[in-house]
């Protein structure tokens, strides 16, 4: 990976104000932090500690003070440079969008409070926000979630710590359910909301997609509180069967958004045909899969499950034979 | 090489964020590391206008003094963020819009932009931005289509770009040729929207039926979106198609909940009670299609025609695909098989 000197003085500018706020941190963290090698922070360090003020005598360069046995660094002379520099049109632009996209979210933050942080940052950033003189940040525009009609009493629920009864519809199995559960949190990706919620039917944490909760209600028992919740994004929103085995699909052309739009194990671009991708998945369920290859009209195709390749070509010709009569 | 040139930028940012007044060329090519070793002052300078548009890029750009005078500085108001301060529900949405992104230039930039207005915020909000509503995990939006990258690179520089699109799913990719006046991410998928320079007019795209490269083409700056264009309003009507049409369906009875969520009408059907005869509202047809096709033998459109064909094409062409497969032994019976798990 090669990097260009403007990125590199632009990590070395933000290092500077990062290490005089947090005296005695670690390079470890550094890297994390910065997304870099522990090497290329080192290398970082050497560099800032040669630069400094004209004249260059040893009191006009940044002293990076470096405690090798605890791997640690603090900063005794930053040269002026200790604050951090305004953000660039690419950074504004990023967090502007981002923001306008969460004040879209009824009821999942604070709209008041994404308004005025905007107005703050365009306060603070003045001239750097927008370059081109038109507001060129509603040149990405991101709704991040369906709107729901269960998301205000899902909220409710979730900050009243209640338990809940739902009537969901479960795309996986095509099938309309009633459960209890007990909210844990709210999750918004791929396009949708997501309920994380200890589900008393499946006796597990279950992600309900809020749009599919075809009503709710409240309950007086208090939702049962949690031991433990992973604090990241959980990998899979579904919950795939482990009894199914994985099946590898070759995926085409206008098919390929499936490879994006549910969890893979694998994805491998292939050259022959072009622009194909073979995927390895665990699917929600045969049942499931066989729907879906069967909506994709031929540009999915099933490699590794002959008995489930002839299950789908058996009901597709069953129902081409409906058209025939 | 590159280290070389980090460091002369980094020397001639301190240099004139700390010099109180204007400083001349001259001056920073005798003062500031890195200058000196031009071998005349045409190097220099070249050296120099090269430095001046990187460090703008950056965000730092060199002032001169009004009078044209030659003389450059960087006032501090226009090096660093000011001292910001945020309230902790302020604080809770920055924390989530810098980590909105999942992937590719947006990410880095919003975490990059995080960084900076925390070290910007005062000592006892150091801790701030970590503390987001507990009940609320980190949203995400995902960039992981091929064609964002150069979609998203020639939006910011408003250039032009050529792809191939498949207009439907069973179609071949054409060529388009795009003036893309910006990106929208509508129910997880992305889409650009702009000039369709061979048709002469406003047209969406879905990035995932890109298919081939996207090709930067024309010069920077060249596009000129309208004044008051609503992308999120020309999506949303591209995409949701009004329902101005309604299907007549035969549906298995108990079958295909989720077609019959949407339905407005259903009834059984008179001549096999195994039937339900339902009426769907048809927006998009191919949409419609691959829900019906989905279902096999257990949905039968009845009319209209369009709708007929769409969903023949869609279960030909999987009919053809799976061919070549061998007929393997008899699979499990998918019948029993859902009755078993839906009875859990």
């Amino acid at each position: 990976m090669s990097e260009t000197a403007t990125e590199r003085l632009a990590r070395m500018l933000a290092l500077v104000p990062y290490i005089s706020r947090r005296p005695g941190v670690a390079i470890g963290e550094l890297a994390i932090e910065f997304g870099v090698s522990a090497e290329q922070v080192g290398a970082d360090l050497d560099l800032l500690m040669v630069c400094g003020l004209p004249g260059y005598y040893p009191d006009d360069l940044i002293d990076v003070v470096l405690d090798d046995d605890g791997g640690t660094v603090a900063i005794a002379f930053d040269a002026g440079i200790e604050r951090p520099v305004r953000l660039t049109s690419d950074e504004a632009f990023a967090l502007t969008v981002a923001l306008r996209a969460l004040a879209e979210l009824p009821g999942l933050v604070d709209a008041e409070a994404v308004h005025s942080a905007l107005a703050k940052l365009e306060d603070a950033g003045g001239r750097s926000l927008d370059r081109n003189g038109a507001d060129g940040t509603d040149a990405v525009r991101v709704v991040p979630a369906d709107p729901a009609p269960a998301l205000g009493l899902v909220r409710q629920a979730l900050d009243e710590t209640r338990r809940i009864w739902i009537r969901y519809y479960t795309a996986s199995r095509d099938a309309v359910t009633e459960r209890t559960v007990d909210p844990l949190r709210l999750l918004v990706t791929d396009g949708h909301s997501y309920l994380e919620a200890y589900c008393h039917l499946a006796g597990a944490i279950r992600h309900f997609r809020v749009d599919r909760i075809e009503e709710v209600r409240l309950l007086d028992e208090p939702a049962q509180a949690t031991l433990w919740v992973d604090s990241d994004i959980p990998e899979r929103i579904f919950h795939p069967d482990p009894q199914i085995p994985p099946v590898t699909l070759t995926l085409t052309g206008g098919a390929r958004w499936v490879a994006e739009y549910y969890p893979m194990e694998e994805i491998t671009e292939l050259t022959e045909p072009a622009g194909a991708l073979q995927v390895r998945m665990r699917a929600a369920g045969d049942e499931w899969l066989a729907r879906l290859v069967l909506s994709l009209g031929g540009e999915a195709v099933i490699d590794d499950r002959p008995e489930l390749a002839a299950l789908v070509r058996r009901r597709a010709d069953e129902a081409l034979a409906a058209y025939q009569s | 090489m590159a280290t070389a040139k980090a460091e002369r930028l980094l020397n001639l940012v301190i240099a004139l964020v700390n010099s109180p007044r204007y400083r001349s060329a001259m001056w920073i090519k005798d003062k500031v590391a890195g200058y000196s070793d031009a071998p005349n002052d045409d190097a220099f300078f070249r050296t120099f206008e090269r430095d001046k548009q990187e460090l703008r890029e950056l965000g730092i750009p060199l002032q001169t003094p009004p009078t044209g005078e030659d003389g450059y500085r960087i006032p501090p108001v226009d090096f660093a963020l000011p001292a910001l301060s945020f309230t902790p529900a302020e604080t809770a949405a920055l924390a989530l819009a810098g980590r909105l992104w999942e992937t590719t230039a947006l990410a880095t930039a919003g975490s990059g932009a995080l960084r900076k207005i925390r070290d910007a915020t005062g000592e006892d909000q150091q801790a701030a931005p970590e503390i987001a509503a507990a009940t609320l995990l980190q949203p995400r939006v995902r960039t992981g289509d091929p064609a964002f990258a150069p979609l998203y690179a020639a939006v910011r520089a408003r250039r032009a770009v050529t792809f191939g699109y498949r207009k439907d799913p069973t179609a071949a990719a054409e060529p388009r040729q795009l003036q893309p006046w910006g990106l929208v991410s509508f129910r997880g998928r992305w889409y650009v929207i702009g000039y369709d320079e061979k048709r002469g007019e406003r047209r969406t795209f879905r990035l995932s039926r890109i298919s081939g490269a996207v090709k930067a083409v024309g010069r920077t700056g060249a596009v000129r979106p309208p004044a008051g264009v609503d992308l999120l309003a020309e999506v949303a009507a591209s995409v949701e198609h009004p329902a101005d049409r309604t299907a007549t369906v035969r549906i298995r009875s108990g079958r295909a909940a989720g077609l019959r969520r949407t339905a407005l009408a259903a009834q059984q059907s008179v001549e096999d009670p195994d039937w339900d005869q339902v009426t769907l509202p048809l927006g998009h047809l191919w949409d419609t299609a691959r829900r019906i096709a989905g279902q096999g033998p257990d949905v039968v459109v009845e009319e209209p025609a369009d709708l007929v064909d769409a969903t023949v094409r869609l279960l030909s062409g999987t009919r053809k695909a799976m061919a070549e497969i061998a007929e393997a032994p008899a699979p499990i019976d998918p019948v029993d098989d859902s009755t078993r798990r839906l009875s859990e």
